[in-house]
C-alpha cells in the first residue's frame, strides 16, 4: 500500500504544552481519511504540520513522498488545503479569487471551475468579506479543487454550516474525487457527514492518535451488548479492558465491546454472563466517537 | 516571471488608489519645492506654504509606511493561517513581487521626480547623478526597514506597537548612553579633539549605509524564506552589529588637506604676543552632572605674522604651561578653539578677526562688518587654569609656553554680480539667482534663490560662501548675513528626510538637492558701532555704484606653532562692554 501521508513520531510543542505527541500516522493514497477527536485533541495542529504551516518539534512527516519541511511551490500544485481558520484574501470576489489562483496551477480546469460554481451556486460578485461563512467556505473549496489536486486536506470544513451547504460541499468533493481519485484528509466534528464520506478513520485525543483504521472494520469492531439476567439478580460489570460500561436499565446491563471482531468475542461474553439473555447490535460512528471521546484510552491503545 | 507579474498586478490592483495618491503627493511636493521660494515674500502665502509643506511631508511619510505595511502584510509572513502559505507561491517570487512594486513606487518615482527637478533647475548631470544615487540608497534603507517591521508583524496595529517599542527602546538607549557619557565627562571646560584638517571620506558612512540596507534586506529575506520571526530578527540584529562594527573599525582614510607651500616656510605663520598679559575669565562650561570648582580661561593677545594675502589662520590651543619660580602649571586640557586675531591698522577698533583678510580680498580700505568686535574681548585662549590655581597665581608672572594648531583658510572672490534681479552665479554644487534688490534706510537686502546640490559621495571640504556689497569707487564694502532660508528643511532631520524621498537638507553640510530662498541683509544684525558712528552709510547713491561680491572661504591644511611669552602676567579680564 502506498501512502499519501506518513508521519513518524511527529511532535509539536507550544511552550510547555505538547499539542501533538509522537504521532505516527499513515494515510493510504486514494483514501478519504477522517481525523476525528474532541476539541484540543491536536487535529488542526497535525494538519498544519502536514502543510508546513508549523514546524515539528520532533519527528518527521512526508506528504506525497516529500518531507513536509521542504514543501515548495511545486508540491502545493498537487495539494488543496481548506481550513475554517484560514484568512482568505477577503477583498476579492469569488471570481477574482479563482482568477488569482489559476496561474499558479498548471492543472487548473476552467470547465470544472464553472461546473463547481454552478453546483455550489457561487455567482457572487461581492467581496468574500461580505459573504456568508458557508459561501466563503464554498469559494475556498472550489479554489482548492479546480486544479484536481492529488491530496485535499480539509480542516473542520463543515463547522457551523447549515445542512444544505454541508451537503453541497460533500457532493463537490465526491464529484471531483470520482473524476480522478485523490486522497482526502478531513478533520471534523461532524461525524454524520464524515461517515458518508470517509473510508478510513483516525481518532486523536490529547495529542495522541488513539487508532486509525478502515471504517467498516471500526464499525465491525464495536458492538453495543445488552445483557438481561434470567432471574432477579443485579449484574456486575466484569473488569475486561475492552468492555466499556454503557449503563444499566432496570436489570439490563449495557456495555460496548470494542473488540467484537474477535472470533471468540461472543463466547467470552457468554462465559462472563452465564444463563443471561445476550444481544449485540452495531453502533453508528457517532456513538463510537462519543464512546471513545468519553471513554478510556486503554481501549484504543489496545486496539 | 509570469507568477511575478501576476502577483505584482494583484497587489497593484488592490492598492491602486493608495499608490496613485502617493505618487500624486510626490509630484505635488516636487512642483511645490520648485515654486515655493518664489512666494517667500508673501507673508500669508508663506505661512500657508509652510503648513502645506508640513502636510505634504507627513502625508508622504505616513503614506510610505502605510503602503509598505499593507503591501507586505497582504501576504502575511507570521502566523499559520495565511491563504498564500498553502498555495504554490514561491517565497522568492513573492518577495520579488513585493520588491518590484514597492521599489517602483517608493524608490523609482521619487528618484525620477528629483532628477526632473534637478534637470529643470539646471543642475549639472555630474552633480545630479550622485544625488539620485544617494536618494535611491536612502529610499531603499527606509523601504527595507519598513519591510522588515511589516514582515515580522501581522497587521498595522502590531506594526505600530513594534515600531513604537523599537523607537522608545532606542530613545531610552540613547538617553542612557548620554547619561553615562556625561557622567564620565571631566568637570573642566569642554575640549575639542586635536585633529589636523582632513578631507572627510564618505567611505565609512557609505559602507555603514550599505550594510544597514543589507541587514534589513537579509531580515526580510530570512522572514520570507523561513517565516520564523526569531531567525529573521536575529539575522537582522547580527547585520546591524556588523554595520556598526564596520563603522567603528573602518579605517579613517581621510586625506590630510595639503598645506600651501608658503606656510611650510619657517618664517610663515609666526605667533607673537602683543603684550605679556594673560586675561582670565571664569568659564561656566563644565559638566552639569559634575560641577567642579570652575575654570579660568586665559586669553593672550597673539598676533600671527607671515601669512600671505587672502589667507585666514584659525588657531586652536593644543597644549600650554606657565613656569613660575620652581613650579610649572600645565593647562588642564587641549584643544580649546578660537580664531586668531590679526592686528591690522585700519579700523582696528572695530575689526573682527576676519576683517583685515576680507579687506585684502575685496580690495577695499573700509569694511562695515555685521557685528562689532569689542577690543576688550579680543585674544586667543592660551591656557586654562583651575579657578583655585588662578586665585593662587593672580598677579604673579611666569614663562608661558603654548602649542597651537593653526588651520588655514583661503578667501577668494568667487563672483562679482551686478546688483539687479536675474543676476546668476553658478558653481559646481550651487547656483544662485538674485530675485530682488531692496534698498532700505541705511541698509539693503537682497532676496535670492540658492540651488544647492551636494551628495554624500563628495569628498573634500566644501567652500563656504559669504556675501558683500562693494563700492569700488569709495573703496568700501559691507558684509551681509543670511536671515534664514525658506523652502528647505532643518538640518537635524535632513538626513531622515532624504530617506523619505526627495527632500534635502538646505545646509551645505547636508546632502541632496534643495532650493532655498534667502534674504541677505547689509549690514546684518548691526548692533551699533563700538567707536561711535559707523565709518560710512549705505545710501541710495552708494548702492547705485555697488556690486554684489560672493567670497569663497576654502579650507586648506594645518600647521603647528609654538609660542613663548616671558613675564606672562596672570590678570583678571575686564568686564565685557555692553554692545553699542
Amino acid at each position: 500500500m502506498t501512502y499519501a501521508i506518513e508521519t513518524r513520531g511527529l511532535t509539536r510543542r507550544f511552550g510547555r504544552t505538547e499539542a501533538v505527541k509522537d504521532l505516527t500516522l499513515q494515510v493510504p493514497a486514494g483514501s478519504v481519511f477522517a481525523l476525528l477527536g474532541p476539541n484540543g485533541a491536536g487535529k488542526t495542529t497535525t494538519l498544519k504540520l502536514l502543510m508546513n504551516l508549523l514546524r515539528p518539534t520532533r519527528g518527521t512527516a512526508d506528504v506525497l513522498g516529500s518531507d513536509t519541511r521542504h514543501l515548495d511551490a511545486a508540491h502545493f500544485q498537487r495539494v488543496g488545503y481548506v481550513s475554517e481558520n484560514q484568512r482568505l484574501p477577503d477583498w476579492m470576489t469569488p471570481g477574482e479569487l479563482f482568477d488569482y489562483c489559476r496561474p499558479f496551477y498548471p492543472g487548473w480546469d476552467d470547465e470544472l471551475r464553472r461546473r463547481l460554481e454552478t453546483d455550489l451556486a457561487l455567482a457572487a460578485h461581492t467581496p468574500l468579506r461580505t459573504l456568508s461563512r458557508g459561501t466563503r467556505m464554498k469559494a475556498a473549496l472550489l479554489a482548492s479543487l479546480a486544479y484536481r489536486p492529488d491530496l485535499v486536506v480539509l480542516d473542520e470544513p463543515f463547522t457551523g454550516l447549515d445542512p444544505v451547504v454541508r451537503d453541497e460541499l460533500i457532493r463537490a468533493l465526491v464529484d471531483v474525487s470520482s473524476d480522478r481519485p485523490s486522497t482526502v484528509l478531513v478533520s471534523s466534528h461532524d461525524i454524520d457527514e464524515v461517515e458518508r464520506l470517509a473510508d478510513w478513520v483516525g481518532f486523536m485525543r490529547d495529542g495522541h492518535l488513539q487508532f486509525a483504521e478502515r471504517v467498516p472494520a471500526l464499525l465491525g469492531r464495536f458492538r453495543l451488548v445488552e445483557v438481561v439476567p434470567a432471574g432477579d439478580v443485579v449484574l456486575d460489570m466484569p473488569r475486561v479492558p475492552h468492555w466499556l460500561l454503557h449503563g444499566t436499565a432496570g436489570r439490563t446491563l449495557r456495555f460496548i465491546d470494542t473488540r467484537h471482531d474477535h472470533a471468540d468475542a461472543a463466547a467470552r461474553i457468554a462465559t462472563a454472563f452465564p444463563g443471561c439473555d445476550i444481544s449485540a447490535s452495531p453502533l453508528p460512528l457517532r456513538e463510537i466517537f462519543i464512546t471513545l471521546a468519553r471513554g478510556s484510552s486503554s481501549v484504543a491503545e489496545e486496539s | 516571471m509570469k507568477h511575478l507579474l501576476h502577483l505584482v498586478r494583484a497587489d497593484a490592483r488592490r492598492f491602486r488608489v493608495l499608490l496613485a495618491l502617493w505618487v500624486l503627493v510626490v509630484i505635488v511636493e516636487t512642483v511645490f519645492r520648485a515654486v515655493r521660494p518664489t512666494f517667500v515674500d508673501e507673508r500669508q502665502l508663506s505661512m500657508m506654504f509652510n503648513l502645506l509643506a508640513t502636510m505634504l511631508f507627513a502625508t508622504r511619510w505616513l503614506g510610505m509606511v502605510l503602503i509598505v505595511a499593507l503591501v507586505v502584510q497582504t501576504h502575511p509572513l507570521v502566523g499559520s493561517d495565511a491563504f498564500w502559505m498553502t498555495r504554490p507561491i514561491s517565497w522568492r517570487v513573492l518577495l520579488a513581487s513585493k520588491m518590484a512594486l514597492l521599489v517602483t513606487t517608493l524608490v523609482a518615482v521619487p528618484t525620477v521626480a528629483e532628477l526632473a527637478l534637478m534637470v529643470a533647475c539646471r543642475v549639472p548631470i555630474a552633480e545630479a547623478l550622485p544625488i539620485a544615487l544617494q536618494l535611491i540608497l536612502f529610499q531603499c534603507l527606509w523601504l527595507f526597514i519598513f519591510m522588515a517591521l511589516s514582515s515580522v508583524t501581522r497587521n498595522l496595529a502590531r506594526l505600530a506597537v513594534v515600531a513604537g517599542s523599537v523607537l522608545i527602546g532606542l530613545i531610552l538607549l540613547l538617553n542612557v548612553m548620554i547619561a553615562v557619557m556625561m557622567r564620565r565627562m571631566g568637570d573642566g571646560p569642554r575640549m575639542v579633539d586635536m585633529v589636523p584638517r582632513t578631507e572627510p571620506s564618505p567611505a565609512g558612512f557609505v559602507v555603514m549605509l550599505l550594510l544597514t540596507i543589507a541587514a534589513a534586506f537579509m531580515l526580510v529575506t530570512v522572514q520570507y524564506r523561513t517565516r520564523s520571526v526569531r531567525r529573521s530578527v536575529l539575522t537582522g540584529a547580527a547585520g546591524i552589529c556588523v554595520a556598526l562594527a564596520a563603522v567603528l573599525l573602518w579605517p579613517s582614510p581621510g586625506r590630510l588637506v595639503p598645506v600651501p607651500d608658503w606656510a611650510n616656510r619657517d618664517s610663515a605663520v609666526q605667533l607673537t604676543a602683543e603684550t605679556p598679559r594673560g586675561e582670565f575669565r571664569l568659564s561656566h562650561d563644565g559638566s552639569p552632572l559634575r560641577p567642579g570648582d570652575g575654570w579660568q580661561i586665559g586669553v593672550a593677545r597673539l598676533t600671527v605674522r607671515g601669512v600671505e594675502e587672502g589667507w585666514l589662520p584659525t588657531m586652536t590651543l593644543k597644549d600650554a604651561s606657565i613656569t613660575f619660580d620652581g613650579a610649572t602649571v600645565r593647562t588642564a586640557g587641549n584643544g580649546y578653539s578660537t580664531q586668531a586675531v590679526l592686528m591690522a591698522a585700519t579700523d582696528a577698533l572695530n575689526d573682527g578677526p576676519h576683517s583685515p583678510v576680507e579687506r585684502q580680498v575685496l580690495g577695499v580700505s573700509r569694511l562695515l562688518e555685521s557685528l562689532p568686535f569689542p577690543q576688550a574681548e579680543r585674544g586667543t585662549p592660551a591656557i586654562i587654569l583651575a579657578d583655585a590655581e588662578f586665585r593662587n597665581r593672580l598677579g604673579s608672572q611666569g614663562t608661558y609656553r603654548g602649542s597651537f594648531q593653526v588651520d588655514l583658510d583661503r578667501l577668494t572672490v568667487a563672483a562679482t554680480l551686478p546688483l539687479q534681479a536675474g543676476a546668476t552665479f553658478q558653481s559646481p554644487q550651487r547656483r544662485l539667482i538674485v530675485d530682488q534688490v531692496i534698498a532700505q534706510n541705511r541698509a539693503a537686502s537682497i532676496r535670492l534663490r540658492h540651488f544647492i546640490s551636494t551628495s554624500m559621495f563628495a569628498s573634500g571640504l566644501r567652500p563656504r560662501l559669504s556675501f558683500y556689497l562693494r563700492n569700488r569707487g569709495k573703496s568700501e564694502a559691507v558684509a551681509g548675513s543670511s536671515h534664514g532660508g525658506f523652502g528647505g528643511l532643518s538640518t537635524g532631520i535632513g538626513l531622515m528626510l532624504i530617506g523619505i524621498g526627495g527632500w534635502s537638507s538646505p545646509t551645505e553640510a547636508g546632502n541632496g538637492f534643495s532650493i532655498i530662498s534667502d534674504v541677505i541683509r547689509f549690514p546684518a544684525a548691526y548692533g551699533g558701532y563700538a567707536g561711535g558712528p559707523p565709518p560710512f552709510e549705505i545710501t541710495p547713491e552708494w548702492l547705485s555704484q555697488a556690486e554684489l561680491v560672493i567670497v569663497h572661504t576654502i579650507p586648506a591644511g594645518s600647521v603647528w606653532r609654538d609660542v613663548e611669552i616671558a613675564g606672562f602676567e596672570i590678570a583678571e579680564a575686564p568686564p565685557p562692554r555692553p554692545p553699542g
